[in-house]
């Protein structure tokens, strides 16, 4: 099979992914935005007035994102986007383990309390979150993908 | 590269005008502006009154 063949699938495979993994995200930290707020107050990074704005604003984003990426609507930007928040995170959760603060990172807000799925601002982290910007510069560049609302409403055009 | 910041801005704007819509009619809602911190709450977290000038 031609890589041209597979590369359309690898680009769905991804945006299914990390679609999934950050919409689920997102929700997690919609339904509890106090804790977010307090995992935010944890990193030491932001002045006040912008942390309470963060703690609304940035579970939302992570959501349409994600949804975008699913639908196929503006996925390109929407992986460029995320590739971006990603690497932000990174920097951010590195900052914490330069510093030597033990937080968590917040990353899936409430599931983490509730499947007990590890979550620490540590180095992990960091190499997680810039695997996740890889996958999502990967999609960006790739250009073509299969199963996409933007294809099909072309296609029909 | 029009269309890439053109599509941004709407994600951004969506976003945006969602987390206001509900935050403003969610139970836990978060107050965007923090009132300023009262003379007591500053009395109360370091123990020194205000205008007193110790031994």
């Amino acid at each position: 099979m031609k890589s041209a063949n597979v590369m359309p699938w690898v680009s769905f495979f991804i945006r299914l992914i990390i679609g999934l993994l950050f919409i689920i995200a997102a929700l997690a930290k919609i339904s509890d935005p106090i804790g977010f707020f307090a995992t935010l107050m944890g990193f030491r990074l932001f002045p006040d007035i912008l942390l309470s704005f963060l703690a609304i604003f940035v579970p939302w984003l992570e959501f349409f994102l994600g949804l975008s990426l699913l639908l196929g609507i503006a996925y390109r930007t929407a992986s460029f986007l995320l590739a971006v928040l990603n690497l932000l995170f990174a920097l951010a959760i590195l900052s914490v383990v330069a510093r030597g603060i033990e937080i968590d990172c917040g990353c899936f807000g409430l599931l983490t309390d509730l499947l007990g799925i590890p979550d620490k601002a540590d180095m992990t982290a960091v190499v997680r979150d810039l695997v996740f910007a890889a996958m999502c510069l990967a999609v960006f560049r790739i250009r073509q993908t299969a199963f996409s609302l933007e294809n099909y409403y072309s296609a029909r055009t | 590269m029009k269309r890439l910041f053109i599509e941004a801005l709407v994600l951004f704007m969506l976003a945006l005008m969602t987390a206001l819509l509900f935050n403003a009619v969610s139970p836990r809602k978060i107050k965007l502006f923090l009132p300023k911190k009262s003379e007591k709450t500053v009395e109360q977290t370091t123990g020194v009154q205000e205008g007193s000038k110790g031994r």
